[in-house]
């Protein structure tokens, strides 16, 4: 999935200053923002608060993408089910990223006690 | 590439901005622009390049967006993905980072952990030895305890063993003492017994002493007396025998008297004379010796025989005097009468007079009965005397010999 929206992006490079978008279909978009948004709650995003934050923002503008997708405003729609799937991704990856970062600082600061520990 | 691709957007935005006219862009794009220059060329972001690109084309849609349509919903739509992209990059650069680094550090520390676990291990297993060591050092003491205490038993049975012994030997000393002191309490009694007995015995024996003394004195007493009678009676013997002595002497003198008076008559050369010394026979010296010589002559001892028979018929003590004449030296004169008086003597003797009354002198020329300067004066005075001294009288001589005492029958 990735790898097509990157191809797409890359078609979009192509085109220039007056190129045309190809866009996907609203429905793939809405389908790629909430399985981002599982994705992410999946990683358990919810328990991260930096993560958490992002899973919310994804969350609310779903909400407000199948708002505007319900009341006609399809672009408005699929633009807002993008920034969703963007902020689930980053909701994901911060739920891996903080806990690892938290994490490997308490390693390290144990080795360098450890270290300094031993003569 | 990154960077380049930084650069190219930058061109691109560059072109774009010479090709179209533009409104200030929007917060969003400005931010999205920040976030995706802080990732491109951080470490995170070198993480991961596909991410990076991403966020690379992201932003490239929304300035191409704001190119088209400037500060529209659709550019600050495309600017917010483009934004959330970058920062899903650094992100993702950031857990894979730490997540190496939690491996590196979990490996430090793993490591650290297994020195750490190998020096306990070791200071444990260093640990454990000391504590075997101690064990088995406190086994040891242990056993030395009780070895000692085994000992100690030992030698307090020993010395209770020695206690008991001293204690007996005491308790037999004791019994010992109190024999000898019993002993020694019988043995003085029988020392007082003894004592007394002896005194007794003693006491006895004096009293019994006494008594013989008493008797013994008594018995000297008598003796005594019986002596001085038997004294008196032996004085009175002795003077009965002396009497009967002298008056046996009177008569042998007598009876020598009248045999050498008969003599005289019978001897022609012996001459008896009584004189105030006694009797004296006198001896012809001519008749006996021949001229300086001292042995008889053979005719002499016809005389002498009978003078000695006459001699013999009594005991009493004579005298033989030697005399010669005055020719010749006095010590010559002296020694050859005296060896003649000697061989008259002898003669005697062999006659069987008693030796012991015959005494011997020498008086050379000491007592002439005649004048010398004749002849027959000297012939006269060559003589051999024998005198017989009458009761104890002494005999005349110039030698002071002792005076013979009557011998005792």
């Amino acid at each position: 999935m990735r790898l097509k929206l990157t191809a797409v992006l890359l078609g979009l490079t192509m085109a220039g200053c007056a190129g045309r978008q190809v866009l996907p279909a609203p429905n793939e978009q809405r389908v790629q923002a909430e399985a981002s948004l599982r994705a992410a709650e999946g990683a358990g995003a919810a328990r991260v608060p930096e993560a958490a934050l992002h899973l919310e923002f994804a969350r609310q503008q779903i909400a407000d993408a199948e708002r505007l997708w319900v009341e006609g405003e399809q672009e408005a729609a699929e633009l807002r089910f993008r920034q969703a799937e963007a902020d689930a991704e980053l909701a994901h990856a911060l739920a891996r990223a903080v806990p690892l970062e938290r994490e490997s600082r308490r390693t390290a600061a144990q080795a360098e006690s450890l270290r300094r520990g031993q003569p | 590439m990154l960077k380049r691709g930084w650069k190219a957007l930058a061109g691109v935005t560059a072109l774009a901005a010479v090709g179209c006219a533009h409104t200030p862009p929007p917060q969003e794009l400005l931010d999205a622009r920040a976030a995706y220059q802080e990732v491109s060329t951080s470490p995170q972001g070198r993480e991961r390049p596909r991410d990076v690109a991403a966020a690379r084309d992201a932003l490239l849609e929304a300035e191409r967006e704001y190119d088209r349509s400037q500060d529209s919903p659709r550019t600050r739509s495309l600017s917010y993905v483009a934004l959330r992209k970058s920062e899903t990059a650094g992100a993702r650069g950031t857990a894979d980072l730490a997540a190496r680094r939690q491996a590196e550090a979990q490996a430090t520390l793993q490591q650290a952990q297994a020195r750490q676990w190998q020096r306990s291990q070791a200071e444990l297993e260093a640990a454990r030895q000391q504590l075997a060591q101690a064990e088995r050092e406190r086994l040891q003491a242990l056993q030395q305890q009780q070895q000692s205490r085994q000992h100690a038993v030992t030698r307090q049975q020993e010395a209770e063993r020695v206690r008991m012994d001293a204690r007996r030997r005491q308790h037999e000393a004791e019994q010992l003492r109190r024999l000898a002191q019993q002993q020694e309490a019988e043995s003085l009694r029988l020392a007082e017994e003894t004592t007394r007995l002896q005194e007794e015995e003693q006491r006895r024996v004096r009293a019994e002493t006494e008594s013989q003394r008493l008797a013994q004195e008594n018995h000297e007493l008598l003796q005594r007396t019986a002596e001085l009678e038997a004294e008196q009676e032996a004085r009175r013997q002795v003077e009965r025998e002396l009497e009967r002595e002298r008056q046996a002497r009177l008569d042998a003198e007598q009876r020598a008297t009248e045999a050498l008076t008969q003599l005289e008559s019978t001897a022609r050369d012996v001459k008896v004379r009584e004189e105030s010394r006694g009797l004296v026979l006198t001896l012809s010296g001519q008749v006996l010796f021949a001229s300086n010589a001292v042995d008889l002559l053979p005719a002499a001892r016809e005389q002498l025989t009978e003078v000695a028979n006459a001699l013999k018929a009594s005991d009493s003590p004579m005298v033989i005097e030697g005399h010669t004449d005055s020719m010749g030296s006095d010590a010559m004169n002296e020694a050859l009468s005296y060896r003649r008086a000697e061989r008259v003597r002898e003669f005697l003797i062999s006659q069987g007079v008693s030796r012991d009354r015959v005494e011997v002198r020498g008086l050379g020329e000491y007592r002439p009965v005649a004048n010398n300067s004749t002849p027959e004066g000297r012939a006269n005075n060559r003589r051999v005397e024998i005198i017989l001294p009458r009761g104890g009288a002494e005999a005349t001589g110039g030698s002071g010999a002792p005076s013979p005492t009557t011998p005792r029958r």
